[in-house]
């Protein structure tokens, strides 16, 4: 192995994509980019634990949510700035994290993904039984306009935030992957059971790394919140956001480093294509496609566009994931 | 019980009235005995004698509905697999649990870090360990293709990296050509040579009376007798429980 | 306690209805250990395939069954063969993807075919209440729960009685072993997956009776078949109806004493907290290895 080699191809990666916002001043570019940099942080997060350790969370959105609904209330409720917002929604994602995988980490793979569907469903109707009893209305962000209150006119700022978010995730995943946390990760992923005979505490290596990922998403829910400034419980806890997370890790490639930014890079923009540019009519054509699309993917090429990338250029990218990908 | 008596140098195990029931079945029922520091003991019994849910007690995988492990003079009973793992058990598994997505040298590498935070020198220390099974060669392919022999190896291999001072072995050499089964003789024995308390479930009669010193007998999660290889071949309980069967 | 004993008594008819639900999907994933996450869209499906059968033959609901029990047998096949056999040794997390990809298929090719409306049938019965020991329970209820339940009676002797009923269970228990003794595992699986999606066709059939149907109902009904199979146990069908039974009880009981919003809260809180007392549900049988 060698290497100093090692970093290039991801920093050259990440270096373009942060090119990238200026080359249009065009809005529908830039909010597109946003949103490819959001998603690729939220899937970076949910890989961590999900694609590195192997446990398959499919309830993901109960941090992205969290995160909204206190970024969102401390705004709008008590005019606290979004940033302290989201620093504590962070927080919040943090506790949420340890309570859920207290209760769910000793169960074995699929369960474990069922269970945490069932804590985000449980969480969302705990806060639309709290936020909506009497109003049945969600919440609307007051539109203040400042850099206090993370409101800007030009949409280049959002898109550098996401960006700024995403090369956070990115670099901690790249940090963990090197540390010996991320080395009994993978061995966790790989077989629970070994690990534990050569001592690797896998429930606290679960629980840390759950930990950080459910921070990132959190802090990641109240940044959209600010950016949609609309949070609504059926929205911002629905089941849709957690597979998505889960379908750009997989189509990029699961416990790679750069498989969410591409997976969601990819499918960001079609599914806004079918949402958006087909027109409010057809909305069902789209989605039943991308229904189709997903399964053919799942079937042809299941390791992913990563998986693909290393067929092709096996030399130049077999580097670029953590370990042995 | 008499045995107790006839050993005289120090138990690094023992277990004490061991049971466990799976659903109303008797896994295990009440079993007693003491592994001495340094021996090569066999643990023999015909399939579904319990002998890999005893491993799985010892190692902390299945809680014992009755009865007290003692390691070193310390009782494990409420200890995870991972705190015995630290106090010195290394086990490996009827079916190689290899980490197959990583390298040979990484597999080795996790079990290295259990007392280092230092990646170089770990992989100076794995690349000795490899060198030891021989399996030096193959540091950095995936052990996906590794033939079997290897991969139990790589096992032992990964066990012996946690610096363990009982090591348990389960099936070490079933599955195994002759020439291999040579091979996991002298690697046992040379283990064994450097104080390593060893402790294999084998299923291969003769290979267990020619490595270990003590063997312990299971059927039906009882044990049904222990001794040394010579008056277990004897041994009418044992013939009729296991020899008798005709392998 | 008359409202007591009411509430009990809705809670076994909805279980009942429930069981057979969730017994479809605890054949499929039992038997080909397959995780199906469009399970609630195929009830979907077979809900508005009763409505329009219904309205165009001008009969009733349940008549419609000699229509849609087969056609839906034929459908678990064809679902085998095109999608589920390519998925037998995928990884659970593609298995998860790719039904949710199908259950995106169904959701909104549903809606282009029959638009995001609420659609319902009346039958002559819709309204009539049997008044009996001074308690009320409506008709639609009783039927669907006695059809259910004479389901689920002819499913237990076909699975214990017939040569392929034994087969499947055969396959469920051990994939290896019945490979072993000559069966044809494929053709198992096929007929199971069958066999599962009847089932759903006469619990989208009873479910019709008293409940309306859009295209987005399945991703509520597939969590819930999910959380009643899991809670009773994998591989036990006794399990599945006490689950049923459990969570439809849960439902009832959580809606008159609380609220009906947190309803779902309560049987996802009590899937959370069985399953961390019982991490294999409560007749979940194989012990596994921790």
């Amino acid at each position: 192995m060698k290497k100093i080699k090692l970093p290039n191809p991801l920093l050259i990666f990440m270096i373009i994509l942060g090119i990238l916002p200026l080359l249009s001043s065009q809005h529908f570019y830039l909010h597109m980019l946003t949103l490819v940099f959001l998603f690729a942080f939220f899937s970076e997060a949910w890989n961590l634990i999900s694609g590195f350790g192997k446990q398959f969370s499919l309830g993901h959105v109960a941090f992205f949510g969290i995160g909204a609904y206190v970024t969102g209330i401390l705004y709008a409720d008590y005019g606290i700035s979004p940033w302290i917002g989201i620093l504590l929604s962070g927080i919040g994602g943090i506790v949420l994290s340890l309570l859920i995988g207290f209760a769910t980490f000793r169960l074995r793979a699929f369960f474990f993904a069922l269970s945490t569907i069932a804590c985000a469903e449980a969480l969302r109707v705990l806060i639309t039984y709290w936020r909506l009893g009497s109003t049945g209305l969600g919440t609307t962000i007051p539109a203040a306009k400042g850099f206090k209150y993370l409101t800007f006119s030009n949409e280049i700022y959002y898109t550098y935030l996401a960006y700024v978010l995403l090369l956070l995730a990115v670099a901690a995943a790249y940090k963990i992957t090197k540390s010996k946390i991320g080395y009994y990760l993978l061995a966790t992923g790989e077989d629970e059971e070994a690990a534990r005979s050569l001592g690797v505490n896998t429930y606290r290596i679960k629980l840390i790394v759950f930990a950080i990922s459910g921070f990132f998403t959190a802090v990641g829910g109240g940044f959209y919140c600010m950016y949609t400034r609309y949070i609504e419980p059926s929205m911002v806890f629905s089941i849709d956001f957690s597979v998505q997370f889960a379908v750009f890790a997989i189509v990029g490639g699961m416990g790679t480093i750069a498989g969410p930014i591409l997976g969601s890079a990819l499918l960001v923009p079609l599914s806004t294509f079918f949402r958006s540019w087909i027109g409010g009519l057809f909305t069902p054509i789209g989605f039943f496609s991308y229904g189709i699309i997903l399964i053919v993917i799942i079937l042809f090429i299941p390791g992913g566009i990563m998986k693909l990338i290393s067929l092709v250029d096996e030399k130049f990218f077999k580097k670029l994931p953590i370990p042995e990908k | 019980m008499a045995h107790i008596d006839e050993k005289p140098s120090e138990n690094i195990l023992e277990l004490d009235n061991i049971t466990k029931y799976f659903g109303g079945i008797h896994a295990l029922q009440g079993v007693s005995l003491n592994i001495k520091r340094g021996a090569i003991i066999g643990l023999i019994g015909p399939n579904g004698a319990g002998k890999t849910t005893l491993f799985n007690v010892i190692s902390g995988f299945i809680p014992p509905d009755k009865g007290i492990i003692t390691f070193n003079q310390k009782v494990l009973n409420k200890l995870h697999p991972h705190e015995r793992s630290i106090l010195g058990i290394g086990r490996t598994f009827q079916l190689p649990k290899i980490f197959s997505n990583m390298s040979v040298i990484e597999n080795v590498i996790i079990g290295l870090l259990q007392n280092s935070n230092d990646f170089s020198a770990c992989k100076e220390q794995a690349k000795e360990l490899l060198k030891e099974v021989e399996l030096d060669s193959f540091s950095e392919f995936s052990p996906k293709d590794l033939p079997i022999a290897s991969k139990k190896k790589l096992e032992i291999c990964r066990a012996l990296a946690t610096a363990p001072k009982l090591l348990l072995l389960d099936e070490a050499i079933s599955g195994l050509t002759p020439k291999e089964t040579l091979e996991m003789v002298d690697l046992i024995g040379t283990l064994s040579g450097r104080g390593l308390t060893i402790f294999i479930i084998e299923h291969v009669m003769k290979f267990i009376m020619n490595v270990s010193q003590w063997v312990i007998v299971l059927n039906h999660g009882e044990k049904i007798a222990e001794g040394t290889p010579e008056d277990i071949s004897i041994n009418e309980t044992v013939i009729e429980a296991y020899l008798g069967r005709k392998e | 306690m008359e409202t007591f004993i009411q509430l009990v008594i809705n809670g076994c008819l909805n279980g009942t209805t429930y069981a057979l639900m969730a017994l479809g999907l605890s054949i499929i994933f039992g038997t080909l250990g397959l995780i199906n996450f469009a399970h609630g869209d195929f009830i979907m499906l077979a809900m508005y395939g009763s409505i329009f059968i219904s309205l165009f033959l001008r009969v009733d609901p349940y008549v419609s069954s000699i229509i849609l029990v087969p056609l839906f047998f034929l459908f678990g096949i064809v679902v085998y063969k095109g999608l589920f056999k390519r998925l037998l040794d995928a990884p659970e997390e593609s298995q998860i993807i790719a039904t949710f990809g199908l259950s995106f298929v169904f959701q909104f090719g549903a809606m282009l075919a029959f638009s995001t409306d609420y659609k319902s049938i009346s039958t002559s019965y819709s309204a009539e209440v049997l008044h009996i020991w001074g308690q009320y329970i409506d008709y639609p209820h009783i039927f669907s729960s006695i059809v259910a339940l004479i389901l689920i009676i002819i499913l237990f002797l076909f699975l214990y009685y017939t040569r392929i009923g034994r087969a499947i269970r055969a396959v469920s228990e051990q994939r290896k072993g019945a490979m072993m003794i000559g069966i044809n595992v494929h053709r198992i699986y096929a007929i199971a997956a069958g066999v599962g999606l009847c089932c759903v066709a006469v619990s989208g059939i009873a479910l019709s009776t008293y409940e309306s149907v859009h295209p987005t109902i399945g991703i509520h009904l597939n969590l819930l078949c999910w959380v009643i199979v899991v809670l009773g146990g994998i591989g036990s069908l006794i399990g599945t109806i006490v689950g049923a039974v459990v969570i439809a009880m849960m439902e009832v009981m959580v809606g008159y004493y609380f609220e009906t919003t947190l309803t779902t809260f309560a049987y996802f809180a009590i899937f959370l907290v069985i399953l961390m007392v019982r991490p294999n549900g409560i007749f979940g049988i194989k012990e596994r290895k921790a």
